[in-house]
């Protein structure tokens, strides 16, 4: 307990120097505006902005990144809320009580309830990960090469597993995600691998490359596909502190869920979309109005955003103790810390007490500082959704381009992106995800090395793997989850009707409230959107 | 059309979730997907010649083959599955298809013309053909837009953060 406490002393001693300051402030400042970009969510952002930590100090790299992505989570809320139009997954939740209450207008208070709920959310979460991590670090240390395998590989299986959508996909998207990782040299032998004579690939491919090509340029195309959003026609939200009945109302399920959002968001590949699902059907259930849900739900709204950022602050947890990212957005962090030659992992602690205490330390201070921003601001910020995504997407292209560039001074690197934002496009019209792609590239060097060792240590004998306990036990939980889907997807197969007729009851009350158009409130005019601010697959209207 | 789709409005979460995180959904109208099998199996080919020509090694003694050698047959594997469970998928219509290619294609060519223009004279082509012909802005703030942006990018990475960017 003395440790931890010193830890955080120490941390907020790294946090509170004026440069690191500065960081965490832009970091959830560029995070918040960002995320606001409607279509793009916290992986992009954070790929898009990753070229740009490279000139800064580990600690205050990873700070910045860290508030790029617990800032652009708050920020995702707001065109979630005000145009039905989500920046990632777990952003869709809050779709559903975020926008009918915008359209009964209420944007305001929805808006100033999940500027609290994600504060409280991620407090409670960051709280929990001081003083869960340095136990859990204790623990790792003792992680040999098979542990590290399993560990690794449980990691990437689970994101696999726990992902909606086809598992064979993912599993052939991860794959491809490790092949890419091999190019270049050898870590034992450093014979040239896959670089087919090409000089540059000896080199390997820039985690940048990647990361910004995917998400970034991949991002761009869709959106181009799919045509720009228009941008908010009106941006008048009225009153932004909720009443005292709505913090009545939503207070239990804040608690409820920033729980909740703790406890998956440490779960690899549990992070912001399960929690922010979980934490809305446990609400429902807890809720004394569950008929509201779906149709401007106070509760249900609170719940989403205070998982979703609970999870994103706690999904540190491996990443900082077990050097293995949760999800796509962490391994892009891990990715970063690469670049600074850090390795994280369980000497983290030990090695870099700086960056380890220092980003948690920074974490509080970025939570208060997103409260201000989005309290007393949110007017601004809600003001700057009225930039069509037509000027954006240009701007967002050029930062894209020259931040590639300036981590290497490589055209080349330049030429990769573009390439896997192609890749990235193609991929995504195939429906294969780029999440276990990213995590798959970022993991391969790490299960190649633990893999190719453990071999080694064992001649040749898978037994390594099942003699330990720590694998022992991380397989056994990755059978259970693996049974798990394929029993809740037969179930699901099995009942398509119960299923459909209850959704379509659901969609029938969003449906008949949406149509009743906008309804002013006591509290502001409702917000109006601007000519084409649709984003696929959030609107009905999208296949017309 | 909206009454067309009823079962894509019944499913709001499972639709929503499923076009953000790149996954199928089979009952999505579209043809069946034999592109991905075919693909996929043309990526493991050149992926498993070189690995087997570096040397596999053993599984006591791994060789700098073996690993991506095991990945690729782990995509091979995946081929039979993917063309048993025949997903669909949303092709896009020719006029998605061009606004797709006014952006990658010249972003490919900014590459090698960066060499020749820098990064403002290479740059504010492409803005130009992404502001007015893929997000359809007017001439004016497309001009704007083709201008500023490059020069403003500039400013920031070379100008601020001392990157090694030629402007033209």
């Amino acid at each position: 307990m003395t440790d931890i406490l010193a830890g955080l002393g120490h941390g907020f001693s790294v946090a509170f120097q004026p440069e690191n300051l500065l960081f965490v402030l832009i970091g959830v400042t560029v995070g918040t505006l960002i995320g606001l970009i409607p279509g793009l969510g916290p992986v992009a952002t954070i790929a898009l902005l990753l070229p740009l930590t490279f000139s800064l100090d580990p600690a205050g790299a990873v700070m910045m990144l860290a508030g790029i992505y617990y800032g652009s989570m708050y920020g995702g809320r707001i065109p979630a809320i005000l145009l039905r139009l989500p920046g990632d997954a777990s952003a869709v939740v809050t779709t559903f009580d975020g926008y009918p209450l915008a359209q009964q207008g209420r944007a305001g208070p929805a808006l100033g309830i999940t500027a609290i709920g994600s504060f409280l959310g991620g407090t409670v979460a960051i709280i929990g990960l001081s003083f869960l991590a340095p136990t859990l670090a204790g623990v790792a240390k003792s992680v040999g090469s098979p542990d590290m395998f399993v560990l690794a590989a449980m990691g990437l299986l689970m994101i696999v597993f726990l992902g909606s959508g086809s598992k064979v996909k993912a599993i052939v998207s991860a794959a491809l995600g490790v092949i890419v990782a091999t190019v270049g040299l050898d870590p034992t032998t450093a014979d040239p691998r896959l670089t087919y004579g090409s000089f540059e690939l000896t080199a390997g491919v820039s985690i940048v490359a990647v990361a910004v090509g995917l998400f970034g340029i991949g991002e761009i195309l869709y959106n181009a596909q799919q045509g720009f959003y228009g941008g908010l026609a009106r941006s008048a939200i009225g009153r932004v502190l909720p009443t005292r009945a709505d913090w009545l109302m939503t207070r239990m399920a804040i608690l409820r869920s920033s729980i909740i959002g703790f406890f998956i968001g440490i779960i690899p590949g549990g992070g912001g979309t399960i929690s922010a699902v979980v934490a809305y059907g446990a609400e429902r259930r807890f809720s004394r109005h569950p008929e509201k849900f779906g149709k401007g739900a106070m509760d249900g709204l609170a719940a989403t955003e205070t998982a979703d950022n609970s999870s994103s602050n706690s999904s540190f947890l491996p990443l900082l103790t077990l050097g293995v990212p949760p999800n796509p957005v962490l391994a892009l962090i891990f990715g970063a810390l690469l670049l600074h030659n850090i390795t994280p992992g369980p000497q983290l602690i030990d090695e870099y007490p700086d960056v380890f205490w220092g980003v948690i330390a920074s974490m509080y201070v970025g939570n208060i500082l997103l409260l201000i921003l989005n309290l007393p601001l949110i007017g601004l910020f809600v003001r700057l959704l009225r930039i069509p995504g037509g000027i954006m997407a240009p701007i967002i292209l050029m930062v894209a381009v020259a931040g590639v560039y300036s981590v290497r001074n490589s055209m080349f690197d330049v030429l990769l992106a573009v390439i896997f934002g192609i890749v990235g496009y193609v991929l995504r019209t195939f429906n294969f995800g780029l999440g276990p792609f990213v995590l798959g590239f970022i993991l391969g060097p790490l299960l190649e090395e633990h893999f190719r060792r453990s071999m080694v240590l064992s001649d040749g004998s898978f037994m390594i793997f099942l003699t330990r306990p720590i694998p022992l036990v991380l397989m056994s939980l990755l059978l259970a989850v693996i049974i798990w889907t394929v029993a809740d997807s037969r179930r699901k197969n099995m009942r398509p009707t119960i299923d459909q007729f209850r959704e379509a009851e659901r969609a029938e009350g969003v449906v008949a409230e949406s149509d009743s158009g906008a309804r002013p409130g006591s509290e502001g005019e409702p917000v109006e959107e601007g000519d084409t601010p649709r984003h696929p697959g959030t609107d009905p209207r999208h296949d017309a | 059309m909206r009454n067309s789709q009823p079962a894509r409005e019944q499913e709001p979460l499972r639709e929503h979730l499923d076009d953000f995180e790149g996954t199928p959904q089979l009952d999505e109208p579209g043809p069946v997907d034999w592109w991905s099998p075919v693909v996929l199996a043309a990526l493991a080919a050149v992926v498993i010649i070189p690995a087997v020509q570096l040397g596999l090694g053993s599984i006591a003694r791994p060789g700098p083959g073996l690993w991506p050698f095991l990945n690729a047959m782990l995509v091979v594997a995946a081929i039979p599955l993917l063309l048993a469970t025949r997903h669909r998928f949303h092709p896009p219509n020719r006029s998605e298809l061009t606004r797709v290619a006014l952006v990658a294609g010249p972003l490919l060519l900014f590459v090698p013309a960066y060499d020749w223009l820098g990064l403002i004279g290479a740059g504010a082509p492409v803005m130009l053909i992404v502001a007015r012909f893929v997000a359809r802005m007017r001439w004016r703030t497309s001009i704007l837009i083709a201008v500023i942006a490059p020069a403003a990018v500039y400013a920031l990475f070379a100008l601020a953060l001392g990157v090694n960017l030629r402007p033209f």
